[in-house]
């Protein structure tokens, strides 16, 4: 009976390469066993919480002091929603560094980035819930910077708001797709997510992996998924024991705060939008992103390193040259940006050719010269090229954050923490 | 097999053309519950929010020229001009949507969020915001200044226009 759950989920042999902890680090693993903890901290939490305005505030009170446990599953909920999307990014690293998302991984691809975006809607919606000053303006800040996309901005911030304001309506949309629509949704793309993966047979190995010999799954691969499990729940515990997630005052919808800052993993949009015309930040940008991420999955696999980190020759080379330019070409990006403010320094330009083209094609200019100088210098194949754009842009999005959350002080200046 | 005898005979069979409706009726069935979700999703357009509310924010009288008065818990700032005229303000920043000050001794608006400033005619000073403080209709009868505080309006620029006079 306890096996038959378990062939369910995994085949009865796998080869013994593929549990080395070194080649995935179980990172789809933890974020399964994270969307878990959520599902049953987030249910004991679902009996307390009462959706609407008047409540909201005071039933969040009430689970953090009234409540036995109350405080310490709280906790365990915020810790692990902010893991998840920590977690399920590192998954997505770890997906393209190991090629694993070609040929038969296509589908899987696509199932995971539209998780990592329910994960995000996830915490979005949930930010809203405590119905504290930092969630309150969090969110109208959000709900403003959805309202910069062009043609469907207004609308799409109207269908997620429901009507002008945040108020009661807001609080019931967001509380019903946080407990019902979302967790279906995750659900469903996760099973998908499971079963294309054992279809195409199993995790990424090496050719030479892939000749390894066949163990059994019990107890060689559940033995390592436990301890898994168990040091993360034990890293969640302790985090959730000693640091009490956040809870400001009631909110208030006169009194903005200030600094005022959309949920963290918007701040990186947040600060992009500071430097870009809302045109470029909402529409151009992601929509090239979106087209990238189709591409990846869909271009040729010239390489016959898949399953191996840093396969190629150079690929740790490359790796330590775009690290630092990404993360410092954002930086100096950032600083010349603030200093120099394109839009006052030409106030009779459009704003989309001062804030828009300018830095675009200024950026453009300054990527093909490196691209230039790596085929030279380096010959990476197709996949390394690929491989190193994602890198490139995921850590100047990671700069970006690192940048909004510490970095901006009263008024969103410039400072230092 | 079922595509070398679509490739050797061209012509559409019963069981193709039953095959092609399905298709269509599914993709039409996924539009019209997706249709369902949104206006599920958004139904307040006219049941839940009235076009008008309107606020009396009192007698002309009691407005000189040339100030300014906060009304902060109905969101929006009243603004005699010097001609007499009167302009409602939102406190909405139309950069991100915070509540925006008014800092007297500056005399301007001060957004806290993203220190978007305006002048006293809601005009922007410094960015980021793209646009003037949008304006709620003014509507004097009577005497009483009623603000329509549900339906804001968003303007490119202040103009004489802009402002509601008494009969």
């Amino acid at each position: 009976m306890k096996h038959n759950f378990i062939f369910h989920l995994h085949p009865k042999k796998i080869r013994e390469s593929s549990i080395r902890f070194n080649l995935t680090f179980g990172l789809g693993g933890m974020a399964a066993f994270l969307f878990v903890i959520q599902v049953f901290s987030g249910l004991l939490l679902k009996y307390h919480y009462q959706p609407n305005p008047a409540n909201a505030y005071d039933s969040i009170l009430y689970i953090n002091n009234g409540l036995i446990f109350g405080k310490l599953v709280r906790n365990i909920h915020h810790w692990s929603a902010i893991i998840m999307i920590l977690i399920a990014f590192l998954h997505m690293m770890r997906v393209v560094l190991t090629e694993a998302f070609y040929n038969k991984r296509k589908n899987s691809w696509f199932t995971g980035i539209s998780m990592l975006i329910i994960i995000i809607l996830f915490n979005f919606t949930g930010y809203l819930l405590p119905w504290d000053q930092l969630s309150y303006w969090a969110i109208t800040i959000s709900a403003g910077l959805i309202e910069y996309i062009p043609g469907a901005g207004t609308i799409l911030r109207k269908a997620i708001v429901g009507g002008c304001d945040i108020n009661e309506i807001t609080l019931s949309n967001f509380y019903h797709l946080h407990t019902g629509f979302l967790p279906l949704i995750l659900l469903i793309l996760a099973i998908w997510h499971f079963w294309k993966i054992r279809k195409a047979g199993g995790v990424i190995m090496s050719k030479t992996d892939n000749n390894s010999k066949m163990i059994d799954t019990v107890p060689h691969l559940i033995k390592r998924e436990a301890i898994v499990a168990l040091a993360l729940t034990a890293f969640i515990l302790l985090m959730s024991i000693f640091i009490d997630a956040p809870l400001h005052e009631r909110a208030n919808p006169i009194e903005s705060p200030n600094p005022a800052k959309a949920p963290w993993y918007f701040l990186g949009f947040q600060e992009i939008l500071l430097h870009f015309n809302p045109f470029i930040a909402t529409a151009l940008l992601p929509l090239l992103l979106l087209l990238f991420i189709i591409y990846m999955p869909l271009s040729k696999n010239d390489s016959n390193t898949t399953g191996l980190w840093f396969g190629f020759e150079h690929s740790k080379k490359l790796f330590i040259v775009t690290m630092p330019i990404s993360i410092f070409g954002t930086i100096l990006f950032v600083l010349v940006s603030e200093l120099f403010a394109p839009q006052s320094l030409f106030p009779s330009i459009s704003p989309i050719i001062a804030t828009g083209l300018i830095p675009l094609v200024f950026i453009s200019i300054i990527m093909l010269i490196l691209l230039k100088a790596a085929k030279k210098y380096l010959a990476p194949s197709k996949t390394q090229i690929i491989q190193s754009v994602f890198i490139l842009l995921s850590l100047s999005y990671i700069t970006f954050t690192a940048i909004g959350i510490f970095f901006r002080g009263e008024g969103m200046e410039l400072m230092w923490p | 097999m079922n595509k070398t005898s679509q490739k050797q005979e061209s012509i559409t069979t019963r069981r193709d053309f039953i095959k092609t409706l399905w298709k269509i009726a599914g993709i039409a069935a996924i539009f019209e519950f997706t249709y369902v979700g949104f206006s599920i999703f958004n139904p307040r357009k006219k049941t839940q929010i009235s076009e008008t509310s309107l606020f009396n924010a009192g007698n002309i009288d009691s407005f000189k020229n040339g100030t300014l008065t906060q009304f902060r818990a109905n969101k929006f700032f009243l603004y005699r001009h010097a001609d007499g005229g009167f302009i409602a303000f939102s406190v909405k920043c139309t950069h991100l949507g915070c509540s925006i000050n008014w800092v007297a001794e500056r005399n301007q608006f001060i957004c806290p969020c993203h220190s978007s400033h305006f002048d006293i005619m809601g005009n922007v000073l410094s960015s980021p915001a793209p646009r003037p403080l949008d304006s709620f209709p003014v509507i004097i009868s009577n005497n009483n200044i009623l603000i329509n505080t549900a339906k804001s309006v968003k303007r490119s620029k202040f103009s004489t226009n802009q402002l509601t006079y008494a009969q």
